[in-house]
């Protein structure tokens, strides 16, 4: 059986190279670009990083063939993958930009050798699993398995103006260009199936089947996989940041051993109903957290505002200061900069800031400011975290509450990681649409090559002891 | 038990309540009404105690039901209603409970014992707890006992109504614990008198001696 991914697949224009050199897998690259445009573009160059073409087109496929040759020398297949790879205009601003997407052509199941029945396999892992090219017939000369489309208009004014792509092979990009290997290397994971063929914004699963990777994508608070799951539950978990977790061993154990212990969290330990690891943004001012941080102090809210709430704009009152002091003080955002509100919890003499957000974004905003003279630890939590405290926080007095918490890094989990020892999934909040759980979380740390966007500091490597994907990729069947 | 010399009377226990879980109440007949101005989003009303405020006098440490300044908005008044289930008081029931707030330095709760006929609505005011031209509300729990019964035995409606006005400056929390409601068939206290007892400071102070002394 076979079914058409959701994914264009637009005419090659030309046929491409095939790159095998030492590779256990074939990766043929099919160029779908009109002349003097993207891989043809005949523009001069100079050499750059290693990249030895004359033009830009020929630096450009040169990259390509170094992606190609590091995915092809990580993967076994008897099946060639082709992949049909152009430059188009993608959507941009001048400070954020599309910098490539890419995906299956076609999705199989019940093949012969598929591991798990009933479920979506992308074509190019179908192929290697059954030995044989299961859509030969289609145009037996490139029948592409993985589209990929690239953003020719990069650093040009109006689109991430003056952030080009650095064509050079050996990541050394710099501050101010992006690094195409890293790029394409990401989105060549996508088309090898780093991806679910579900719709995240309506819980609808391809032809009501699941994808391979819905059996590993778990909803930690549901103790379910999406391929468990009715399509409402999949629209809330897919924004149920924190909570959406690979469920696969194989990558679970890789990431405990790669990515860094401890992590940035708001603990609360009591009251029952609101215990739990809140997801923080962290301060640039005052000191950074630590471990155990500012552990098992009560949380006490400023209520200068006549709605109840509390800016803290302003030097604390006598019943604030007698609220907060010694206590983690919980004021609002906005009306004055965060580096006001500590400034002035400081001085009542709170240990340490949390400030409710005025959205629901998660993972919460970082808190921007610069003060020297801040000395206690400040986080961010989102507006619907914030009024959950609130509730707990009803039953205070004037001087104490029940609501106890730790400020700091939590060394039982890693960064990226849930408590429970899962690598988290991405699932921003509102939920977005091609980027939404087919990455890791961005709270990974160090950087993964298949978190939603591309860091500075990734290598050009995609297996361990640098990076996961090849081993998620092994999880879901390849070899 | 209540008010000594148990060996001469045959007390009737007409209601009692540790307030272990407040969630039973109602369906015990108690009724717990927030009428507050203005009112809150977040209102708790009354609630379970917080062991971090202080524990119970008896019991888990949560075991008793407590109210707040909180339960009207910034600069509201508070007026929080807890009602017991409808009862038959005789000349010489006996409403006992315990009391206590969390520090003397926010002043400004109050708490009222009402008794009304059976569904009249027309309350009276029997005791004053922390009325600002006398006593401060105790800062340990403090017994109160008070009389509900009339010359003759009757339906009623018992209140205790916890009061702040304008939270923006006054008022904090109260606890309530271990409370009962006794017809005591013999040993008569004064009618319609009322009798605040600090019982534990009392009892603190008779320790003390008595260990001096056999300490000599
Ligand atoms: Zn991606």
């Amino acid at each position: 059986m076979r079914n058409k991914a959701p994914l264009a697949c637009v005419a090659l224009l030309c046929a491409g190279s095939a790159v095998t050199a030492n590779a256990a897998a074939t990766i043929v690259i099919a160029v779908a670009d009109g002349p003097n445009v993207g891989f043809n573009d005949p523009t001069p160059v100079s050499p750059v990083g290693g990249n030895s073409g004359r033009t830009l087109g020929e630096q450009r496929l040169k990259v390509f063939q170094e992606a190609a040759r590091i995915w092809g020398q990580a993967l076994t297949s008897r099946v060639p993958i082709i992949v049909s790879a152009g430059w188009q205009a993608q959507s941009c601003t001048a400070n954020s930009a599309v910098l490539g997407s890419a995906g299956a052509v076609a999705v199989f199941r019940d093949f012969a050798g598929a591991p798990v029945r009933g479920t979506w396999y992308p074509v190019a892992l179908a192929n290697a699993l059954a030995g044989v090219d299961l859509m030969p017939s289609l145009n037996p000369a490139n029948a592409p398995d993985i589209t990929a489309r690239f953003n020719v208009n990069l650093g040009k004014p109006g689109c991430l103006t003056g952030m080009p792509f650095y064509l050079g092979l050996d990541s050394n990009e710099g501050s101010s260009a992006v690094d195409l290997l890293a790029v394409l290397l990401h989105e060549l994971g996508h088309g090898l199936g780093f991806q679910t063929f579900t719709n995240p914004q309506t819980g609808a699963p391809l032809n009501n089947l699941p994808s391979v990777w819905d059996h590993y994508l778990t909803d930690a608070s549901l103790n379910r996989t999406w391929a468990q799951m009715t399509n409402a539950q999949r629209v809330a978990s897919a924004t149920r940041t924190t909570q959406l977790v690979w469920g696969g061993t194989q990558v679970n154990d890789a990431a405990r051993s790669i990515l860094t212990a401890g992590a940035p969290a708001l603990t609360v330990s009591a009251p029952a109903n609101v215990v739990g690891s809140y997801q923080v943004g962290t301060a640039t001012f005052g000191p950074a957290l630590f471990s155990p941080g500012i552990a098992n102090r009560q949380i006490m809210p400023v209520v200068d505002q006549p709605n109840g709430t509390g800016l803290a704009c302003t030097a604390l009152s006598a019943a604030n200061v007698a609220a907060v002091s010694g206590k983690i003080a919980l004021v609002d955002k906005g009306t004055c900069a965060n580096t006001v509100k500590a400034a002035n919890v400081q001085a009542a003499g709170a240990v340490a800031m949390i400030v409710v957000d005025t959205l629901d974004t998660l993972p919460p905003a970082t808190l921007t400011g610069t003060d020297a003279s801040i000395r206690i630890p400040s986080v961010n939590i989102a507006l619907s975290d914030g009024n959950k405290l609130k509730t707990a926080l009803a039953s205070r007095t004037r001087t104490s509450s029940n609501v106890v918490a730790t400020v700091g890094i939590d060394l039982t989990r890693r960064r990226g990681m849930d408590t429970a020892g899962r690598i988290l999934m991405y699932a921003p909040n509102p939920v977005q649409p091609g980027s939404s759980v087919s990455h890791f979380d961005v709270t990974a740390t160090p950087n993964l090559l298949m978190e939603p966007a591309i860091n500075r500091d990734l290598g050009s490597s995609v297996t361990l002891p640098q990076d996961l994907t090849y081993t998620l990729l092994r999880e879901i069947g390849w070899r | 038990m209540l008010l000594g010399s148990a060996g001469l009377r045959a007390d009737v226990v007409l209601l009692s309540e540790n307030f272990d879980d407040i969630s039973t109440l109602t369906g015990n007949g108690w009724t717990l009404s927030n009428q507050s101005t203005p009112a809150v989003g977040v209102n708790p009303g009354w609630f379970q105690g917080e062991p971090n405020t202080f524990a119970a006098r008896s019991g888990a440490a949560n075991s008793y039901i407590s109210a707040n300044y909180l339960n009207a908005s910034v600069g509201g008044n508070v007026r929080n209603w807890l009602i017991l289930p409808q009862l038959t008081v005789g000349p010489n029931t006996v409403l006992t409970f315990y009391t206590s707030t969390d520090t003397s330095l926010f002043p400004g709760d109050v708490l009222t014992v009402q008794v009304a006929a059976a569904g009249s609505g027309t309350y009276n005011t029997l005791l004053t707890i922390g009325d600002p031209n006398s006593a401060a509300y105790p800062t340990g729990w403090t017994k109160y006992s008070v009389n509900v019964g009339g010359a003759v035995p009757a339906n009623v409606d018992i209140a205790l109504v916890y009061s702040v006005q304008d939270t923006s400056i006054n008022g904090n929390v109260i606890g309530i614990d271990d409370l009962s409601v006794v017809n005591v068939t013999s040993a008569v206290p004064e009618p319609g008198a009322w009798l605040t007892l600090s019982v534990m400071l009392t009892g603190v102070a008779l320790r003390k001696r008595r260990q001096q002394k056999e300490g000599v």
